[in-house]
């Protein structure tokens, strides 16, 4: 048990690595505090009754996610936090399980598989790869080698290359295919690219010359060696996906929604109204020219850029060409006006027969509808 | 004297335009595994004072609201994939007197970028900090 001034310079480490005013100073105190283990925890206790626990921030939840700390209050800080849906940064503590290997908490990685959040899915496949059961758990895990998130299938493969296990190859190799896909601004196919080279490289102990292609014409040289490479060491069992075809960049709108509680959310549209679901836009549908035409004079309202409320993780951005729109929206933010276009969206897909993705756009708005008369 | 004149004339009317910054993108600056105390690698220190271009997210590096002084520059629009690691970030400082918001969306911030660690009682706090001329979407 630490004495009173031990406790004390423990709650000042908390507070510093939650407040400090500059992000490197934040984690390099989450850092130390995390290296602390149980020591630290009842400070951080002390915190999140004072503060709130959505006001822990990530730089900490990081740190204690990466430390190989087992402490038994250490693991039940990370089992309390993982178990709370309302916690912003629950699959940060499921990782943090994950990465110390404790056999006893495989049932919470099996119920989790399904989990809305891809990053919580993510956490479930890690925590049961690094389990001595792997052998009998692969099966369960390779099914999200198919899932429709390409992030869950390039970091379950990551992984699989980090045990390993050739698994692994299919989806690294493939998202260095996406290299090029992007949503609304952000480059993420060339993220994952960038996190599935190094992987790939780092288990086949060779540079294919992928990074360091200086154009298209080299880097299609680089993917040449890759797949020659990937397809002599594939398994036959691998679960294969097909990524939808790279479309041509028509895209005039969209918005996404983050939700660490709910899943994340991509929707982007063309000027005639066609709306595609998904960062691959694997889904699609054809709202009619007459509702479309009905829900543009709305998007006038919508125009500037500003962002509402204060965006800690879960955010909903609306990205519109013209008029120049682009609102951040923190929860319980989003001013009507915007609530109003998004429910009418809604409405136009369900006019257009798909209800199931109408009601993926109306399920998610609740987080972030504003309680503002106004 | 003269002759001294005339060539400093001379080079002030017929001087180069000054050079366009040098675009460079995340995928360049992160892509190695950094390890503290590491020599960085040459692809990055050779940018160390040079003016650049470079696009990311922008992100508060406190916890509060309206316009800011320094911002950090990200190369990810959600930010809670993790924290992002020191050679992920670059932390960018407004001009003196100057302030901005934090825009939605992807930047271009453009400015003077300086390679090195820092470091602050022992812990590299930075890699990559930039004095910021220009934010513009």
């Amino acid at each position: 048990m630490l004495d009173a001034a031990a406790q004390k310079d423990w709650d000042k480490a908390v507070l510093k690595a939650n407040e400090n005013r500059r992000y490197a100073i934040r984690r390099a105190a989450g850092h130390k505090v995390a290296q602390a283990g149980d020591a630290a925890v009842p400070a951080i206790g002390r915190y999140e009754k004072a503060k709130g626990r959505n006001n822990i921030v990530l730089t900490l939840i990081d740190s204690i996610s990466r430390a190989k700390t087992t402490g038994p209050l250490t693991r039940g800080l990370l089992q309390e936090w993982a178990g709370d849906r309302n916690f912003y940064w629950r699959s940060q503590a499921l990782t943090g399980l994950a990465n110390r290997a404790l056999p006893e908490l495989r049932d919470l990685y099996l119920a989790s598989l399904n989990d809305p959040s891809h990053l919580y899915r993510i956490a479930a496949a890690k925590g049961l790869l690094l389990l001595p059961t792997v052998g009998e758990d692969l099966e369960v895990v390779l099914p999200l080698l198919r899932d429709t998130d390409p992030r869950v299938r390039l970091r379950v493969g990551i992984c699989l290359l980090e045990i390993n296990n050739p698994h692994g190859i299919a989806p690294v190799a493939e998202s260095l295919q996406s290299n090029g896909r992007i949503f609304l601004d952000d480059p993420w196919g060339q993220r994952n690219a960038t996190q599935g080279i190094r992987a790939l490289e780092k288990f086949a102990d060779r540079d294919f010359g992928y990074r360091s292609a200086e154009d298209d014409k080299a880097r299609q040289t680089a993917l040449t060696k890759i797949n020659a490479y990937a397809v002599t060491r594939i398994p036959a069992t691998t679960p294969r996906y097909t990524p939808p075809e790279l479309k041509p960049n028509t895209t005039t709108g969209g918005f996404d929604i983050r939700s660490c509680r709910l899943g994340d959310l991509f929707v982007q549209w063309t000027a005639d109204g066609l709306v595609s679901f998904g960062l691959e836009q694997g889904e699609q549908v054809q709202i009619s020219s007459e509702r479309w035409t009905a829900l543009t004079p709305g998007i006038a309202k919508l125009a500037g850029t500003k962002i509402h409320g204060r965006v800690v993780c879960d955010y909903i951005r609306i990205r519109i060409e013209k008029p120049d729109v682009h609102q951040k929206c923190a929860p319980a933010s989003l001013p009507k006006p915007i609530t109003k276009w998004l429910q009418s969206l809604a409405d136009g897909i369900k006019a257009a027969g798909r209800e199931d993705l109408a009601k993926r756009i109306t399920q998610r708005l609740t987080q972030f509808v504003s309680d503002d008369k106004k | 004297m003269k002759l001294g004149l005339l060539s400093t004339l001379c080079a002030l009317l017929f001087a180069a335009p000054p050079a366009e910054p040098t675009e460079v993108d995340f995928a360049t600056i992160s892509d190695y595994d950094y390890v503290e105390g590491m020599e960085l690698p040459k692809e990055v220190t050779k940018y160390h004072e040079e003016e650049i271009s470079i696009s990311g997210f922008m992100r508060r590096e406190d916890s509060g609201t309206g316009p800011v002084d320094f911002f950090m520059l990200i190369n990810d629009a959600c930010g809670c994939e993790g924290t992002p690691k020191l050679n992920e970030v670059i932390f960018c400082a407004m001009p003196s007197g100057e302030s901005t918001e934090i825009k939605p969306g992807s930047v271009t911030v453009t400015g003077t970028i300086y390679v090195e660690e820092v470091l602050d009682d022992d812990i590299v706090v930075s890699i990559y900090n930039l004095d910021a001329d220009t934010v513009k979407k």
